[in-house]
């Protein structure tokens, strides 16, 4: 910086060695680098933010759980396994499977290089090592893939429990639920029947679901479903065209 | 200046000055160490009373269990129940349910959690089945809330009650489900009335 | 001037050695995308630390308006969202930052493992870079809960059940992970120093083992 001759003499010898100083040659290509990560971050989160969903209820019971993206293989991973597990009667040895596997998994991470041992660097030259690491990849893509879809199929099925659980005893869409005894006398001789929700969501906006499963009117109970099991109701309703 | 000295056989100064050093040092580090990590670890041996929870008329409750039930054999009713929670140090009103059953004879109600024992969602009765479901992994409980299938590892957790004046309350423990956990699957239905002193 | 007051500094200081060391230590060209564009692989690492840094700042200024304690968790990042100027910037840039630093580790971890740069003698090296990944993978793990919305709190009630299973001393370490038998306001207050001091430390020291060796070891050389 202020040695300036110092400097000169460097970047020669450095030069004859194929290498370059760190600071500010390497620092200036790296940072070009940073530079365009940091920048797509901060465009990317002018765009897109990230959603805040109903404050924490222990007790709604409604809600399927979601694990930040990257976990969603762990999740999806004990999921599947554990229901083979079960089937298979190891129910007892779940520690094997929940904490066992998992401990040698990493450990199995953590000593890579002690038994990938050869000087050899090539990856293609090494096909345990590329096998492993062609089945690691494989195995957080399957799992996350398949963690998804599961979280995507029990969101979509939620409603239909809560349905049949709650509402199929008054109400019917495509003719499935619903019977007499969601009528309501008025007054005498005249009678409120539950309407069939077939194609409710082409009657009422989501706003007007919504109103009426919180603050139900014309004789409907008050379910008092949690926040999820209201969002998961309007959603499905509203997609009944 | 003790490489100078000629080796002495046991102890030098140097080596005793080391050990008082590293004495000194590990007596800082424990002094820190115990209050810190004893603040940490206390929640593994905390121990809490439950809070008794008024669930309703035992007269009603009957009733709406015969109701949900055929031929005078109570069925699995869902009974809602509010509540203030106290979470550590923070009173917050809260609200859950119970699946109540009556089942007659000198134990009456039948009390179960709806907390699924595998990660702890509430399991859903299936009237058609005679099953308790779980949405989120599948667990299939009988309706004495024993496991029969899926990564469920234990038997639904199951509410110790009493009767006063009539009225019906459950014991909410301090547990994963909330109610006193059976770890194997006998007795099928254990009596947890508690009697008045 | 500039130059009298550094010199003026280095008389007391004496940092000059330790930043000549620093800004002279010699980098291969070949991992320079301006030799080779290819070399860009080489840099996934330092863009990591680079954000890291990144989510330093954005963390200490976010937590300037957040309250850990379960009545007003949700409601002060509400108020980030909604009321602070570039709150919401600063929240997803901190949100986004944690989902781009995985990726950016990812990537690292492929061309160290593509170019088996873990053989002898960075062996070491590959142990401490192991931990940083479960570190940060912890960063996100107590992260994800602190917004306390019903994601947040469903997502760690799945997570820390899974300790349970550790045999023998599984309860125990589920209520010191959970502050209790539950997730609650202890659970949000652990999580939250977890998050902003204990992983920090951690993380800056293994960082620091990292750095240290990679400057002992040097980069891998072209095959």
């Amino acid at each position: 910086m202020y040695e300036h001759d110092h400097s000169e003499h460097k970047a020669k010898e450095y030069h004859e060695k194929g290498v370059v100083p760190f600071w500010p040659e390497h620092l200036l290509k790296e940072m070009v680098v940073g530079l365009t990560a940091v920048a797509a971050l901060f465009v990317f989160s002018i765009f897109v933010h990230p959603s805040l969903g109903h404050i924490a209820d222990p007790a709604d019971w409604a809600y399927v759980p979601a694990p930040d993206w990257y976990f969603y293989w762990v999740q999806n991973f004990f999921d599947v396994s554990g229901y083979y597990w079960s089937e298979l009667g190891l129910t007892k040895y779940d520690w094997v499977l929940m904490f066992l596997i998992p401990v040698l998994l990493i450990l199995a991470l953590y000593l890579v290089p002690f038994y990938d041992r050869s000087r050899e660097r090539r990856l293609l030259k090494r096909p345990v090592a590329f096998g492993l690491m062609l089945f690691g990849l494989t195995f957080l893509g399957y799992f996350t893939a398949n963690g998804i879809y599961n979280h995507d199929y029990l969101v979509a099925q939620e409603p239909i429990t809560i349905f049949q659980q709650s509402c199929a005893s008054c109400h019917s869409i495509q003719g499935l639920g619903g019977n007499a005894k969601g009528v309501v006398a008025v007054s005498p001789g005249h009678f409120v029947y539950p309407p069939d929700l077939t194609h409710v969501g082409s009657i009422l906006s989501p706003a007007q679901i919504r109103q009426q499963l919180v603050n139900p009117v014309g004789g409907m109970p008050n379910l008092h479903l949690p926040p999820a099991a209201v969002d998961y109701m309007v959603n499905y309703l509203s997609s009944l065209k | 200046m003790a490489g100078k000295q000629p080796q002495k056989a046991g102890w030098t100064r140097r080596d005793f000055f080391n050990w008082v050093l590293n004495v000194t040092m590990g007596v800082i580090a424990l002094l820190v160490a115990v209050p810190a990590v004893g603040a940490a670890i206390t929640p593994a041996f905390a121990r809490s009373k439950p809070i008794w929870i008024r669930l309703g008329l035992a007269s009603k409750l009957q009733a709406a269990s015969l109701a949900a039930g055929t031929g005078g054999v109570g069925s699995v009713v869902k009974a809602s129940y509010t509540y203030t929670a106290l979470d550590h140090w923070v009173k917050q009103p809260a609200s859950d349910y119970a699946y109540l059953r009556y089942i007659g004879g000198s134990c009456p109600f039948y009390i179960l959690s709806p907390i699924c024992t595998h990660l702890g969602c509430h399991v859903d009765w299936v009237p058609s089945a005679n099953q308790f479901h779980c949405p989120c992994h599948g667990s299939v409980y009988t309706i004495d809330g024993l496991n029969v299938s899926g990564p469920a590892p234990r038997p639904l957790g199951v509410f110790r009650w009493k009767l006063t004046n009539g009225e019906v309350w459950i014991a909410r423990e301090d547990t994963f489900t909330g109610a006193w956990e059976r770890q194997g699957e006998s007795p099928r239905r254990p009596c947890l009335m508690v009697k008045q002193a | 001037m500039f130059t009298r007051f550094v010199r003026w500094l280095d008389e007391r200081m004496m940092v000059s050695p330790l930043w000549r060391d620093i800004a002279d230590h010699p980098v291969p060209a070949h991992t320079n995308p301006s030799e080779r564009v290819s070399a860009f692989v080489y840099c996934f690492g330092g863009v990591t630390f680079l954000l890291i840094i990144a989510q330093f700042v954005t963390g200490m200024f976010l937590a300037m308006d957040y309250v850990p304690d379960i009545t007003n968790a949700y409601n002060s990042t509400r108020y980030i969202m909604d009321h602070v100027l570039f709150g919401k910037q600063l929240l997803s840039m901190h949100n986004w930052g944690s989902t781009l630093i995985i990726i950016m580790v990812t990537l690292h971890m492929l061309r160290i493992y593509w170019m088996g740069v873990y053989k002898k003698p960075r062996e070491l090296n590959w142990l401490v870079g192991v931990t940083l990944l479960l570190i940060i993978l912890t960063f996100g793990f107590t992260g994800y809960l602190l917004p306390w919305d019903e994601k947040a709190y469903f997502a760690t009630q799945v997570g820390v059940s899974f300790v349970q299973y550790v045999p023998f001393i599984g309860k125990a370490l589920f209520n010191i992970i959970a502050g209790g038998n539950h997730i609650g306001a202890a659970t949000l207050s652990r999580f939250f120093a977890i998050h902003v001091l204990f992983l920090p430390a951690l993380l800056l020291s293994f960082l620091g083992l990292h750095f240290l060796m990679i400057r002992r070891n040097g980069i891998t050389g072209p095959y």
